[in-house]
């Protein structure tokens, strides 16, 4: 009977709870009190019920919300309240990251309709005046870098009470460290993203911005594949203001950064300069192509141990990386400062020689621009026009100078059979170099003009590009009427960058035998109507014929063809093949001699042949070439790189 | 208070997509464990006995906030759900690979309900996550145990409800959507299944 009542007592209680539940569900929030009231009987019971009710929508809130206790109070995370409020035309949007420097913010450009990221300088630095003053100093140094590879800086912003803002370029996309992450990249990609860096690096370096913070944290990846080093200088203000490397690392609880990409001089302590930069990006670098870090360990002070005393394995180096790359790398995460790469601009230029621009378009994440950059690869050109030597691929002055007009060579289009590429190009190079060679002109180098192979962009946005007032392209053909005539036919064009007016435009239809006459008179034609007057000496310059043998001539053009292709060695051996060939046709052509020699110089840099026997050739062959033709620039280019290369001879290599 | 939590949160999710490592540990501490239990919840008495490991729940988790990149903060719930349900799309789509290369698995992130949040952003994974300090969610451990036998003990259809109100959140409305039938006879299923689990709970 009493187990009956208990039933019956169980059934009205449920029911009395599952009214109370579906006054919840509709939305009421019927009172515990006046509703237990209804139920004399069972109130107590009623009551326990639906205290029962309540620990489990507890238990459940708990589970899907946070607590606020759960959350360290961390300061960064708490210091947000920044966040909606507004900057000038700024609106922050939120948290994107912190660090050393402080906090970062996306924010919303309200007037130009545009994101940004905005930096707040560290609360520690607001109240002294002296930091502030260095702040807007290096705020200043920034703007003035204006590169494709910095995420540039917009504006600075201080306010009364002492706080200061940077606003910056937002850069969207991943962090290097996420792509590394992701999966391990591929050569070609990591060479890309590596020539982008040291391009940037290398633009601050030349103004005197040291980086001091390297690491694939600061370098961002666009959707579109290109490369952004963030965080310019910025390092350096929140270095000085007393919070060294020592304390970063060491602060407990403090995720400040990582010291993996830290120099060994940086490590112990010691002042740093630009030669830190050059060790970080080797480390970033080593990263990029093994996917592990050159320095490991569990903690920090396991990593800057490893980083002074230890040699990164170099046999995690995948086979496929060139041995130039191998090298670089080791001139990079070299301990000593005074043994390291000098210039990290060097770098830029061994990358870019290895990923072989000229004979691969486009290739990955290079974007077409960088004018600057044009400048340097430039070097060639200059080179040719100046017989100084490696120094100018090193120093070369960003800027030429006003007055000069500026030009550039297009890839000549081969109209005829594929195989006679190397030819079309041949023609291109020889023109551009007697160009070069015309005071008043200034060419852009062949390896920048390459990008445009093929073009499909208007002559107005090439001249932006590469900063050109002018622009000569052009189609050549080669004719083989029977074995033993030859036929060339070239049609030059010469463009107004500034209104794609064609200024002047010929056809050459002649033997073989005349290519040279041809060029000469091509560039001639080409001064005459940009009203260039030409000198004398320049005008025998211009008349020169480097070889009487058009056969030597021929392959002299497919050893070329096969340098500029890849840095691979059987390519390499073509190469010396080919020049030997062109010797051998014409013993007293002194500008394949040089070229023999470089490529000697070359198996040797590259580690493809350490021997002796391979220094004496490059040495011979340049000696040789210098016998015939003292002047002649090439040979002093190669004398200058066998110098460097052989010998790692700076000094000998620059005089 | 709520508010600041949602702007903790907020701040670490938006640092984590960023690639910022410390957020992502934090997060982790945050709701790991949460998620590891609703997790439990959800997949009932059998499934749960052949996945259950936090390791495996810390490994998913992981795997889940690789897909950061696309996914826009609207509350603090909204991220947790969003973490469940990734976390259990994944377990079930690989309940019976679970012996199999755990890299391979971590690939496969699929998010059903909440789109292609898995494109684009990436976190570092980092290594094993630290979860020593003891949340909230820890100290309730003995309570959850209890709550976790007694949805067990339900039947399958109440046990749903039951998921779908207080776990993902939906109202009675919602869920009569999803189910199709008419929204009294869901209300009224509800409070059913919400006294049984109150019955069931106490009587343990």
């Amino acid at each position: 009977m009493a187990e009956h009542i208990d039933e019956n007592q169980k059934h009205v209680l449920e029911e009395a709870l599952e009214q109370f539940v579906d006054a919840q569900l509709q939305g009421q929030k019927p009172n515990i009190d006046e509703f237990v009231k209804q139920y004399p009987e069972i109130e107590d019971k009623l009551r326990q019920k639906i205290r029962n009710l309540q620990k489990i929508d507890t238990l459940f809130d708990s589970l899907v919300h946070a607590n606020e206790s759960d959350f360290e109070d961390e300061d960064t995370v708490i210091r947000n309240e920044l966040v909606g409020r507004k900057i000038g035309s700024f609106e922050i949007v939120e948290m994107i990251g912190r660090g050393g420097m402080g906090v970062v913010y996306l924010a919303r450009d309200t007037k130009l309709k545009r994101s940004v990221a905005i930096k707040s300088m560290p609360v520690e630095l607001q109240a002294d005046s002296t930091a502030r003053t260095r702040f807007r100093r290096e705020a200043e140094l920034l703007a003035s870098l204006n590169h494709p590879n910095i995420a540039a800086i917009y504006e600075i912003i201080e306010q009364d009470e002492g706080a200061g803002y940077l606003i910056l370029e937002y850069v969207p996309g991943e962090t290097l460290t996420q792509c590394i992450a992701r999966e391990p990249l591929k050569l070609e990609e990591a060479l890309s993203i590596g020539r982008q860096v040291a391009e940037a690096v290398s633009a601050a370096h030349e103004k005197g911005i040291v980086h001091r913070d390297l690491k694939p944290g600061n370098i961002k990846i666009t959707p579109e594949g290109n490369v952004k080093v963030l965080d310019f200088g910025l390092a350096k203000v929140s270095v000085d203001e007393g919070r060294s490397a020592e304390t970063t690392v060491t602060q407990p609880g403090r995720v400040i950064g990582t010291p993996a990409y830290m120099s060994p001089e940086q490590a112990c302590g010691k002042p740093t300069d630009k030669r830190s930069d050059i060790w970080s990006f080797g480390c970033v670098l080593y990263e990029m192509l093994t996917g592990h870090l050159p320095f490991d360990g569990e903690t920090a002070t396991e990593i800057l141990a490893r980083i002074i005393e230890r040699e990164p394995d170099w046999e995690v180096l995948p086979q496929e990386i060139p041995a130039n790359i191998r090298v670089l790398l080791r001139r990079c995460l070299e301990k000593d400062p005074h043994r390291r790469l000098r210039d990290i601009g060097d770098a830029a230029i061994e990358i870019r020689e290895t990923l072989n621009l000229p004979a691969t378009a486009p290739p990955v994440n290079i974007p077409a621009k960088l004018r600057r950059v044009a400048v340097i690869i430039c070097a060639a050109v200059i080179i040719v026009l100046c017989a100084i030597g490696v120094r100018f691929i090193l120093e070369q002055p960003a800027q030429p100078s006003s007055q000069e007009i500026r030009l550039v060579v297009l890839p000549f289009e081969n109209l005829g059979p594929a195989e006679d590429g190397y030819f079309a190009a041949g023609i291109t190079d020889a023109i551009t170099a007697r160009l070069a060679g015309i005071r008043g002109l200034g060419v852009i180098s062949p390896q920048s003009a390459m990008q445009y192979k093929g073009r499909e962009k208007s002559s107005r946005l090439i001249g932006k590009e590469l900063g050109v007032d002018y622009i000569l392209e052009g189609t050549v053909q080669r004719e083989r009427p029977s074995d033993t005539t030859s036929r060339v036919r070239i049609i030059p064009q010469l463009i107004r960058a500034s209104d794609d007016r064609h200024v002047w435009a010929d056809t050459y239809d002649n033997d073989m035998s005349e290519v040279f006459r041809v060029q000469s008179d091509l560039a001639e034609r080409v001064a005459q109507a940009l009203d260039v007057t030409l000198l004398e000496p320049e005008r025998r310059a211009l008349a020169s014929r480097p070889t009487e043998n058009i056969e030597a001539y021929e392959y002299y053009l497919r050893g070329n063809e096969y340098s500029y292709r890849s840095v691979l060695e059987n390519d390499k051996r073509i190469v010396i093949q080919m020049y030997e060939k062109a010797v051998e046709l014409d013993p007293t052509f002194a500008l394949a001699y040089a070229q023999l020699s470089r490529a000697h110089s070359g198996m040797y840099w590259r580690y493809y042949d350490r021997s002796e026997e391979r220094l004496a050739m490059a040495k011979q062959a340049v000696d040789k070439a210098l016998e015939l033709d003292p002047d002649l620039p090439e040979a002093h280019l190669a004398l200058g790189h066998y110098y460097y290369q052989a010998h790692l001879d700076y000094e000998r290599a620059l005089e | 208070m709520r508010n600041s939590l949602t702007n903790k949160t907020q701040n670490l999710v938006a640092l984590a997509k960023h690639g910022d490592e410390s957020a992502l540990n934090q997060l982790w501490k945050v709701y790991g464990a949460r998620v590891h239990w609703i997790m439990r919840l959800r997949m009932g008495r059998e499934l749960r006995s052949k996945l259950d490991s936090m390791d495996l729940a810390q490994d998913t988790l992981v795997s889940a906030l690789e897909g950061l990149g696309e996914f826009t903060y609207k509350n603090e719930g909204d991220f947790l759900r969003w973490l469940a349900t990734i976390a259990e799309n994944r377990l079930r789509d690989n309940l019976d690979k679970l012996h199999a290369d755990k890299r391979d698995i971590r690939k496969e992130v699929r998010l059903d309900d909440y789109g292609p949040t898995t494109a684009g952003g990436f976190v570092r994974t980092p290594g094993p996550i630290d979860a020593t300090t003891p949340s909230v969610i820890m100290s309730r451990k003995e309570e959850l145990d209890k709550l976790e036998k007694a949805i067990d003990q339900l039947k399958p259809e109440y046990r749903e409800v039951i998921v779908l109100t207080k776990i993902e959140g939906l109202s009675y409305k919602e869920i009569s959507e999803r189910l199709g039938r008419s929204s009294d006879a869901v209300r009224k299923l509800v409070s059913r299944a919400i006294v049984a689990l109150t019955s069931v709970f106490e009587s343990d």
